[in-house]
């Protein structure tokens, strides 16, 4: 079995491309850097005896050509699902930040990560056993100023998930959505996380493995932030807006 | 140039204050902190900010931190590159630990022959610290295996060092403390692993001189090393047991046995408030532990995990037990024709100033010593005290006995610049050649800064 891993050379990524490949998966892993991502694939090859294919690909400017991705295909075992762990951020991700940085931060979080879904879903409906899983954010469950494009973008996407699952609904084409709070990769790497402590980056991507083809929907990881996403939009305004960090 | 001063204030993505603690806890200090996990991450930093790569942060003293210095952590870049079945030759990323090595190349009966004892060190740390392994004499040192280094230095890129391609550097760099650039992945040369298991025979040893016999007449097999009583007291000074291991034959098992429970960190080392060990406590346990040891069966079986790890299980209370305040290591190579005269002089220093020196241990050697590099024939003795007061007064006058005899310190101990500077014949050489490849020099540490590299 094959999986296409969208942002698999660091972090969350590179966790559910070790998982998988452990798992004896064949893999194609696509990032904007192909010296990560070839270290990776070597890895994971020499310790797991599976075959993966490293592909350079940025997400960031649209539109995105396939051609290299379905040529690995063809010598890789069937397709079983497409795993989409990318997110940027950018330091100056607030209202009104420069066109540039916007349209890069739209195209790499949401928009290339629509086209990958509406490229393989044909086949994936097509094939038994398959599965779409996506990644969101906590960031996303009310807007801020920090990380304003980074938000919106995460929540139209959980939107697209929504629909993406309505569309397949009776198939064997699985969709999953996951809202990711705080995680241990690099990202959260120096963050203030006085009040969260980060969970284990290796446990959630044990979890996307295992879960791979349970039907729930959209789920958060942890999962105590179903809480927060329920109270946090209740909170007044007046205390709202003093939340800056 | 940015100065360490002003570095305190750069803001640079991802990275975050740490305190930082030296293995035997005589330094912490907080400084700036990043962990790339990925070539941008190494490439986003300016060029002009002073800093440091690290590995697992065993070392004794600081070679991996320093005061408004970037420690660039290297553990996430822990990748196996390539593996060569015939030639038995392996690439990896610096972060990768011996652990990790071990677990991937025991599957293949492959395994490095030269580790240190602690199962989380890098293969990045051993490069800069050139480590040893459990019969120094016959295996050599670590750049006895490195085949080839790749080198991330923001004013040359990534470079290729050997042998053959930018030798200097190469030489510079295995026991180079780091000090010229990230390691970002090394070539390896690795060995048929004999067996799982490992078999030892205990000898008693009634003086550190007695142990040099013993090595004599052991010095080609797979372990060697002997642990002496510290304890001034003239019965027993010196007194100790001597280890002999050759692995077994064949494999008892495909899986390799590790312990269920973590190594000791420099943090979990200093977790006890106060010191267990004393030169009464010392004394008691090492007069009882040898009896237990020389009336105990001979020989005895252990796996390749313990036999090659102590720090993973065996001598793990021994460290916890200096506690919060730490112990001394001071670990001396002294020329096999002197090592008599050099024991008789350190035994009356003992006897006299009587520090609370817990234990010794000594190991034969043998290699070429170049630059900084703890290598060369001889014999490795160790003393490991509790710290105190009167330990920095005897450390001092030891220095002038090392010096007087031409031994050499082992630096990632963290003996001084005097002695340092006094008994490495290569140090003036090794500052000259590092600034002539980093003019700049970027890459310092707290231990640099002391030594004056």
């Amino acid at each position: 079995m094959t999986y296409i891993i969208v942002g698999g050379s660091a972090g969350l990524g590179r966790a559910i491309a070790k998982k998988f490949a452990s798992e004896k998966n064949d893999l194609i892993i696509i990032s904007s850097d192909l010296r990560d991502t070839k270290a990776l694939a070597s890895d994971l090859e020499i310790r797991y005896g599976v075959n993966v294919v490293p592909l350079q690909m940025s997400l960031s400017k649209n539109p995105i050509t396939f051609k290299k991705v379905d040529e690995a295909l063809e010598n890789l075992s069937q397709l079983s699902g497409l795993i989409l762990p990318i997110g940027f951020n950018h330091p100056n991700d607030v209202p009104g930040i420069d066109d540039k940085s916007f349209s890069e931060l739209v195209n790499t979080n949401f928009t290339s990560v629509c086209l990958y879904i509406n490229h393989f879903l044909p086949i994936l409906k097509k094939l038994p056993n398959t599965t779409i899983i996506g990644f969101g954010s906590i960031a996303a469950i009310r807007g801020r100023s920090r990380n304003a494009v980074y938000a919106a973008v995460k929540r139209a996407l959980e939107s697209y998930f929504e629909s993406l699952r309505h569309f397949v609904a009776n198939s064997h084409l699985t969709v999953q959505f996951y809202i990711i709070g705080y995680i241990d990769t690099n990202l959260s790497f120096g963050a203030d996380m006085t009040l969260f402590k980060p969970a284990q980056v290796d446990r959630l991507a044990d979890t996307v493995f295992n879960n791979r083809l349970r039907d729930f929907g959209t789920t958060f990881y942890p999962k105590y932030w179903k809480i927060i996403k329920i109270l946090l939009p209740i909170v007044p305004w007046s205390v709202f807006k003093k939340f800056k960090k | 140039m940015v100065t360490n001063l002003k570095q305190k204030n750069l803001k640079i993505p991802h990275t975050k204050r740490t305190k930082f603690l030296s293995f035997d806890g005589s330094i912490e200090i907080v400084s700036q902190h990043q962990r790339p996990d990925r070539f941008r991450n190494l490439e986003q930093i300016p060029k002009d900010v002073i800093r440091i790569g690290r590995g697992g942060g065993y070392s004794y003293a600081a070679p991996s931190f320093g005061k408004n210095i970037l420690t660039q952590e290297m553990t996430w870049f822990n990748r196996i590159l390539d593996f060569n079945e015939k030639s038995r030759t392996v690439v990896v990323e610096a972060g990768i630990t011996l652990r990790e090595l071990l677990k991937w190349s025991f599957r293949k009966k492959l395994f490095l022959k030269i580790q240190p004892g602690h199962p989380d060190i890098t293969i990045g740390g051993c490069v800069a610290a050139n480590v040893h392994g459990k019969n120094p004499h016959k295996d050599g040192t670590f750049i006895d295996m490195v085949l080839e280094i790749k080198l991330f230095h923001p004013d040359h890129g990534l470079i290729i060092l050997s042998r053959t391609q930018n030798t200097d550097i190469f030489e510079l760099t295995c026991g180079g403390l780091g000090l010229t650039g990230i390691i970002v992945s090394v070539k390896l040369q690795l060995d048929v692993l004999p067996s799982d298991r490992m078999i030892f025979e205990r000898t008693p040893i009634e003086s550190m001189i007695d142990a040099t016999e013993f090595f004599k007449k052991n010095l080609d097999v797979d372990f060697i090393s002997s642990w002496h009583d510290g304890s001034s007291s003239k019965k027993n000074f010196g007194r100790g047991v001597g280890y002999k291991g050759i692995f077994a034959e064949g494999f008892k098992s495909d899986k390799l046995i590790m312990p269920k429970k973590m190594a000791l960190t420099p943090y979990s080392r200093a977790s006890l408030p106060f010191s267990i060990w004393n030169k009464t406590t010392a004394a008691i346990t090492y007069s009882i532990y040898r009896k237990r040891e020389i009336t105990g069966p001979k020989t005895y079986e252990r796996n390749v995990f313990d036999s090659m790890f102590p720090f993973g299980g065996s001598a793990k209370s021994f460290h916890l037990f200096f506690g919060k305040n730490g112990f001394t290591e001071y670990q001396i190579l002294v020329p096999y024709n002197k090592v008599e005269e050099f024991v008789n002089d350190i035994t009356k220093l003992i006897k006299i100033e009587k520090p609370p020196l817990i234990v010794i241990f000594m190991k034969p050697f043998n290699g070429n010593q170049k630059y900084l590099r703890y290598s060369g024939s001889g014999i490795t003795i160790a003393l490991d005290f509790q710290r105190s007061p009167i330990t920095v007064k005897t450390l001092s006058k030891l220095d002038d006995i090392i010096i007087s005899y031409g031994a050499i310190p082992n630096i990632v101990k963290g003996p001084s610049k005097r002695i340092v500077q006094s008994c490495f014949p290569e140090y003036h050489k090794f500052i000259d050649e590092l600034k002539k490849f980093d003019p700049r020099r970027i890459y310092k540490s707290d231990m640099s800064e002391k030594l004056g590299l």
